[in-house]
């Protein structure tokens, strides 16, 4: 069975990139534009792991974090940040809230990326 | 021998008329100011009272006229006391038991008719004689004197108990001034008691009983003082002044008075004006002493303003520093977002995510591609200078294999030097290299910049990469290329920030120079060391990297 990658990214144009490329890689991608979205797809869907951008509109990907630590059925999702937002405060704020990895977007490929989640899924 | 008589007839003149100059000056120094108003009318009557006395005292041949004036004199004390309360009130700004402030003015004035018209306080006047001569007429008290000198006490206790109660809250300022009030009182209270009470009343001796009234002029004198000046000289330095000021009078009036000798008048001279320099030379010395004292204060004030300012002055620069760092944050995410989208799209075309694309698009694409990965590149270096420049960079120190890291940038490169033509390799030492304790990102930085800039400068021929644990305890990276090579005094400018080898601007570059002066500042972080070698143009060059273990 595919597994399920939520991804919460605002750019539009990343964010159809990425729900190609992982769409491709066999992937079931769903993809929310803002973190209180994500919160509710996370109930829905139950994602096996999710990529979140962290400057978001409205809450943030921290905030979404918080939330989710919370949430104690959804704290063994493995979640990766994603963010061009390279600023130490909120990296390690992010790390300090359970995040897998902090990944700076520009760094890697969508491909690079599909390697990353196949480690963290494995 | 001078007269007595004509001593007190000159200190009456200079009473009466110092008094009045202060008065008014105080007054119009600020004629508005209530406190000065209440100043005036103090001093007023205080004059009125010393007059009154005088003249009493002295006509014996109208003892009807005298004890009219002596009456009046007591009568002026109990007005006195009206403004002298109010004063002190409205000075310590303590408020009065309301009823105060309607009795006071009413008794004062009942017993200034107590006094004039009725034998309340003065019954009749008696000649004073001593030593068969005659030397004025004082009046014989009256049964109202525990009325009378009561109220005047109750009036007095009143006024200290406000100005003790205000000098626990009192700036530095007030309390001097408070000071300056306390020590006018003491001297009239005790001038009072010597030559009003126990010579007049317990001796019999009215020679001298004026003096005490004259002593007001210290009270109202230390109170206009207090009242005008600004900067007032500590108590110690009045104190000071003041005995010696007593002691210069009393030896001059011993002079005056009591010697007739012309030797020893001359020695008694020669001692008064000794001890009038000597006092003098010391009351500057306790100015001085005061005014050093002062000046270390207002140092001390101004170097507590100064820190204030300048912690006022760091948060501000802490709040422009942060919003520094935060504007570069963000602005290097909003340039990173469409370069993000640039190299995925581009990446997947290359991996022929959108079907395979033709030959005549595959090295265009790989040229956009690298020229992407630049920008990326210039990007974060930016991002790295600025934190540098702002102390804001923060460390993950672990152990790590040095090895790996370096196969790890290895691999990462490895499609760019193919692309080139020359060779990157990875010639291992065969024992292993113990872990150091670094923060692998950075020294994964570090190894990056140098073998970049290393392809580079590289046209032909290749880099080789080597390592090796130097007898003090550090491993040695060293990354040789057969490239440009360069002169010493491009080695010299080599890890500055924004400047870049001569090789690197007739070849093509792409680097803003940035890279080399980050990998130096990341080395020395770690208290390690970096530095570059060259034979010399076409010789290659050879960096090296040194961290302790």
């Amino acid at each position: 069975m595919a597994k399920k990658i939520l991804i919460i990214e605002d750019e539009i144009i990343l964010g159809e990139m990425y729900r190609d490329k992982f769409t491709q890689a066999g992937f079931e991608v769903s993809w929310a534009q803002t973190a209180e979205e994500g919160i509710e797809m996370v109930s829905k869907i139950k994602p096996d792991l999710i990529l979140l951008d962290i400057l978001l509109p409205k809450a943030n990907g921290i905030g979404f974090m918080g939330w989710l630590k919370k949430e104690k059925q959804f704290t063994s999702i493995p979640v990766i940040a994603f963010s061009n937002f390279d600023e130490p405060i909120t990296k390690k704020e992010a790390l300090k809230l359970g995040v897998r990895d902090y990944l700076i977007k520009t760094n890697y490929t969508p491909e690079e990326i599909i390697n990353k989640i196949k480690e963290y899924l494995k | 021998m001078i007269d007595f008589f004509f001593i007190n007839n000159i200190l009456i003149i200079i009473v009466i008329s110092l008094g009045i100059w202060l008065g008014f000056f105080v007054y119009f120094s600020n004629k508005k100011a209530k406190i000065n108003q209440l100043f005036l009318l103090m001093m007023l009557f205080a004059l009125l009272w010393i007059i009154l006395c005088y003249f009493s005292g002295i006509l014996k041949d109208n003892l009807n006229f005298s004890l009219l004036l002596a009456r009046l004199a007591y009568g002026t004390v109990a007005l006195f006391c009206i403004p002298f309360f109010y004063f002190f009130s409205f000075f310590t700004q303590r408020k009065s038991i309301k009823i105060f402030n309607f009795l006071i003015p009413a008794i004062s004035i009942l017993i200034f008719f107590l006094s004039v018209f009725t034998d309340f306080i003065a019954v009749e006047m008696t000649p004073v004689r001593i030593m068969e001569i005659d030397i004025g007429v004082i009046p014989i008290i009256g049964d109202g004197k525990f009325l009378y000198f009561g109220f005047i006490f109750l009036i007095s206790t009143l006024v200290i108990i406000k100005i003790l109660k205000k000098y626990f809250t009192a700036s530095q300022n007030e309390k001097l001034k408070l000071q300056y009030f306390l020590l006018g009182i003491l001297i009239f209270v005790i001038t009072n008691l010597i030559f009003n009470v126990i010579l007049t009343f317990n001796t019999g001796d009215a020679r001298y009983y004026q003096i005490g009234n004259y002593s007001i002029i210290f009270l109202l004198g230390f109170t206009a003082y207090a009242i005008i000046k600004k900067d007032l000289f500590g108590i110690k330095v009045v104190l000071t002044t003041l005995l010696v000021g007593l002691i210069g009078i009393l030896l001059f009036l011993d002079l005056l008075l009591f010697t007739d000798i012309f030797w020893i008048k001359a020695l008694k001279s020669f001692i008064l004006i000794l001890f009038l320099g000597f006092g003098y030379a010391l009351v500057k010395s306790v100015q001085l002493e005061i005014k050093r004292r002062q000046e270390l204060e207002n140092l001390t004030l101004q170097l507590e303003t100064t820190n204030v300012k300048l912690s006022s002055a760091y948060k501000k620069l802490e709040t422009l520093d942060k919003a520094k760092s935060e504007f570069i944050s963000i602005a290097s995410h909003q340039l990173r977002t469409p370069l993000t989208a640039i190299k995925g799209y581009i990446s997947m075309i290359i991996e022929k995510a959108y079907g395979r694309p033709t030959q005549k698009m595959v090295k265009p694409l790989e040229s956009i591609y690298t020229s992407n990965e630049r920008l990326i590149k210039l990007v974060n270096d930016l991002l790295s200078v600025s934190r540098i420049e702002a102390g804001k960079i923060e460390f993950n120190f672990e152990k790590a294999n040095i090895e790996e890291i370096i196969e790890s940038v290895i691999n990462e490169l490895k499609n760019t030097v193919e692309k080139k033509g020359i060779y990157l390799k990875f010639e291992k030492e065969k024992k292993d290299l113990p872990k150091v304790t670094v923060d692998k990102d950075k020294i994964r930085q570090v190894i990056m910049n140098i073998i970049d800039n290393a392809i580079k400068y590289t046209s032909s021929g290749g880099i080789t990469v080597r390592t090796a644990e130097s007898q003090n305890s550090k491993v040695e990276i060293i990354i040789s290329d057969t490239g440009e090579g360069m002169t010493q005094e491009e080695i010299s400018r080599l890890f500055q920030s924004f400047s870049r080898g001569e090789a690197g601007t007739r070849f093509w570059t792409a680097g803003a120079g940035l890279g080399l002066y980050i990998a130096r500042q990341f080395v020395e972080m770690h208290k390690g060391r970096i530095w570059a070698e060259s034979k010399g143009k076409e010789k290659g060059s050879t960096f090296y990297i040194e961290l302790p273990i």
